[in-house]
């Protein structure tokens, strides 16, 4: 769907007039209804499978692997595929490098949750599939990942923790299960329409926003990264300093709840 | 030419294969047009060359180094030029960054900066006054070392790997401005940017406007302080840039 | 000086040049200066301590340029239209108060020093901000012609520099720039915004190859692949062409070999003969009035 110069103009006055008027009537702060299911790929550790309002679908599987993390810096790994898009895609390389920095171990992530032994830990691998997008999918895709980390149960360890004397592989439970405990970070997108912050910006206001943020939320805090982003390649302009001080106070007040229904699957 | 191109005419049969000299080197050591300056407070240095290569429409080298950090980038502006098909009523910019001799950083990281600077410079270039045309910037990073890394080796490994493409960023998106405005093609202000604790921040019309927001590391606390740390490094930089066009200029006229 | 405004004699991207009006009273008239953007400025908007404020900036390395655009003698341009239209209304609202002059200044930004720009450099740089616009004349070379059309490769604009990197170096022909021109720039450009760049190109539609008897026009009649044609831009087209037109007396061929190439240059005899000197063949063309 392309909108016209007139449709276009029209849009971007009434997102930049105070108060700004969003076309499906949310306030700046509101999120398109989401759908998540989680927990449906059996050959995965978790999975979940989000559907925005206008369509855009994404399903995340996490698998795992026992790696020696002396070894293994990394202990999360992200594959980002979108439909339609070539795996060297300027957006998909961009997504991948992003969410690689926002789940990076030491950031967001706690790696203690997913040490094994002294020796050995899991590894975690998260793949994204983005079967449908509108607007710009990453915030989609972390909420995806969040809910799929969240619904992810791991092999239960049986041999012992302290195994830097004995040279012995992890041994693991026949049946039982662990939950894993991480927290991983949220990823927000804003779009900057003149003088206002929109939160969640729709397609059609991806279109005509002047800019926009990336701010990521994790353990009741601001995180980095925080990007600005081109929505659009047409209508790009410089936005105020203090406009980022609104975004990032704008995330501040809201991520919680966004969190608190996250957690409430 | 031994490649078969049936869509034009190869021109004379004493044509020559298209290579590209490996003489640039010569060149920018022969063009007198060098800025060096100093910053003692923090022993940043910088030095500014444009126009050096001849077959583009303009380029920049831009060669910085302060305690922590050496930095040398060569950047070519082709364009505008025809692009095919479907109508576009303004130009389109692509800008690609490439590692140079040290494979230092991986292929997405550097594509996730190169979306980054097309996001700066959409919104610096006057597109408008290019219909139909697209411009390509290419960025090659020629030279790029972490001074610090040697001194406090045992420090944390994975943190070196991830800030340093931060420190890259400003000096990438000035030798963007200087080779846009080396090669003629409008844009609205000279775009710059500052790095402060792991943020990049990149301002138009002297600090009134944030064109780009780059951060890493580092928590959000900091973050505002940043910004205004960053706003001086960029007026520095830019008043920079300025006075290496204009002596540019005046050499230009001189010659005619 | 023709405004009452000190202007930069020099200015770099991002240098405010002045602002959009500027007022002066002068014997009893007031005199409104009405600045335009030319080429290398851009009417940005500012917020400086709270006002916003509109102001022509600089959006090249350069030299301030301004002129007085004559509007009164020139009214077909659409321009000029727009501002003897907007001096009525001005006269209009305030008729019996004083007599009100609105002056339009076109203020450009002139690559290169103080003395004219014609020197190598300079052409080089300035093709970069002289892409084909509505309105100006442009020389092509035929490339392909149907019953329908010609199709043509911009070659350059007229009375502009023309381009070193551009135009005729791309495919082989003519004198080549250093590495190859800009043909050498598409070689390189891996996954970059175009397929391998060529000349912009352009499509003279059989019906606007001339004005009179447009329905009866025959494209071989008037063009032969490799003539050089001078031509008019009438619109921006689609995304591959340009559309052109040479219906009028001084476009059409300016340069042609005879025998499809193979012969001499031919030169007009009248509007639609060309003759070689050499062997006396004529050939059909639309030709451009040399004169």
């Amino acid at each position: 769907m392309s909108l016209s110069v007139a449709e276009k103009s029209y849009l971007y006055d009434s997102l930049a007039s105070t108060p700004s008027v969003r076309t499906d009537g949310r306030l700046p702060h509101q999120f398109r209804p989401i759908e998540i299911f989680t927990d449906f790929l059996p050959s995965s550790n978790g999975s979940s499978r989000i559907i925005a309002s206008d369509g855009s679908e994404c399903i995340v599987s996490i698998k795992s692997k026992v790696v020696d993390h002396s070894v293994e810096n990394e202990l999360l790994q992200v594959d980002v595929d979108i439909a339609g898009q070539r795996d060297d895609a300027l957006i998909v390389e961009t997504i991948t490098s992003l969410l690689n920095k926002v789940l990076k171990s030491g950031g967001g992530i706690d790696s203690s949750k997913l040490q094994l032994t002294r020796k050995y830990s899991f590894k975690i691998f998260v793949d994204v599939l983005v079967i449908s997008s509108y607007s710009h999918p990453v915030s989609l895709i972390s909420f995806a990942i969040y809910s799929a980390l969240n619904s992810t149960y791991l092999p239960k360890l049986i041999s012992a923790f302290d195994d830097l004397e004995v040279e012995e592989l992890p041994t693991f439970h026949d049946y039982d299960m662990v939950k894993l405990e991480i927290n991983p970070p949220l990823v927000f997108i804003l779009a900057i329409v003149g003088n206002n912050i929109l939160l969640d910006p729709a397609a059609n206001e991806s279109g005509v926003a002047n800019n926009g943020l990336i701010i990521t939320w994790s353990n009741g805090k601001i995180t980095s990264p925080i990007r600005s982003v081109a929505l659009n390649d047409s209508n790009v302009k410089g936005f105020k300093p203090q406009l980022l001080k609104q975004g990032l106070a704008m995330v501040e007040k809201y991520a919680s709840d966004v969190v608190r229904s996250l957690e409430n699957l | 030419m031994n490649v078969q191109d049936r869509r034009r005419l190869l021109g004379p049969a004493a044509a020559k294969p298209m290579a590209f000299s490996n003489a640039i080197i010569d060149e920018q050591q022969k063009k007198p047009v060098n800025m060096p300056s100093k910053d003692s407070e923090n022993g940043d240095e910088l030095s500014l060359h444009t126009g050096f290569i001849e077959n583009c429409n303009g380029s920049a080298l831009v060669e910085a180094r302060n305690l922590r950090h050496q930095t040398s980038l060569i950047t070519a502006v082709y364009g505008p030029r025809s692009i095919r098909g479907s109508f576009t009523s303004q130009g389109t910019i692509s800008i690609q960054l490439k590692n140079g001799l040290l494979e230092k950083y991986n292929t997405n990281e550097l594509k996730e900066v190169s979306g980054f600077l097309m996001g700066i410079f959409n919104s610096v270039v006057n597109l408008s006054r290019y219909p139909k045309s697209g411009i390509d910037i290419f960025v090659y990073l020629t030279y790029d070392k972490n001074l610090q890394s040697e001194a406090p080796a045992g420090e944390s490994q994975s943190k070196k790997t991830f800030s340093e493409i931060s420190y890259l960023i400003p000096h990438c998106i000035t030798s963007i401005t200087l080779a846009l405005a080396d090669a003629g093609i409008e844009i609205v202000d000279m775009a710059g940017a500052g790095e402060a604790n792991g943020t990049v921040v990149s301002f138009i019309k002297n600090g009134e406007e944030i064109v780009g927001v780059w951060k890493d590391e580092g928590n959000n606390e900091d973050l505002l302080e940043s910004v205004d740390d960053c706003k001086e490094q960029y007026r520095r930089y830019r008043d920079l840039m300025i006075s290496c066009l204009l002596e540019q200029k005046s050499l230009d006229t001189s010659s005619s | 000086m023709m405004s009452n405004l000190q202007f930069p004699k020099t200015a770099y991207p991002g240098k405010l040049i002045c602002p959009q009006y500027s007022t002066e009273n002068k014997d009893g008239e007031d005199i409104i200066f009405n600045y335009v953007c030319g080429s290398g400025t851009k009417l940005l908007h500012f917020e400086h301590n709270g006002r916003s404020i509109e102001a022509i900036t600089a959006t090249l390395v350069g030299t301030v340029k301004c002129e007085e655009e004559k509007n009164i003698d020139k009214e077909e341009e659409p321009e000029a239209d727009q501002s003897t239209e907007e001096e009525q209304s001005v006269d209009a609202s305030s008729s019996d108060v004083i007599k009100r002059i609105v002056k339009f200044i076109r203020v450009s930004v002139v690559p290169g020093g103080d003395d004219d720009c014609r020197t190598n450099k300079c052409a080089n740089n300035d093709f970069a901000n002289n892409l084909p616009k509505e309105g100006d004349i442009v020389l092509t070379r035929v490339t392909r012609l149907s019953l329908q059309r010609a199709n043509v490769e911009i070659l350059a604009v007229e009375d502009k520099p023309s381009p070193i990197d551009s135009g005729v170096g791309s495919n082989g022909m003519g004198i080549v720039a250093a590495g190859g021109g800009s043909g050498a720039a598409t070689f390189s450009v891996s996954q970059a915004s175009s397929d391998l760049g060529e000349t912009f190109r352009g499509i003279i539609r059989s019906q606007d190859v001339r004005s009179t008897d447009r329905d009866r026009v025959k494209v071989i009649e008037c063009f032969k692949p490799g003539d050089i044609v001078r031509a008019q831009v009438l619109s921006l087209g689609d995304g591959t062409n340009y559309y052109l037109t040479t219906a009028r007396n001084d476009l059409g061929v300016v340069f042609a070999r005879a025998a499809n190439g193979a012969g001499g240059l031919m030169y007009a005899t009248d509007w639609q003969m060309m003759t070689s000197p050499a062997t006396g063949v004529t050939e059909k063309r639309k030709c451009a009035k040399p004169f």
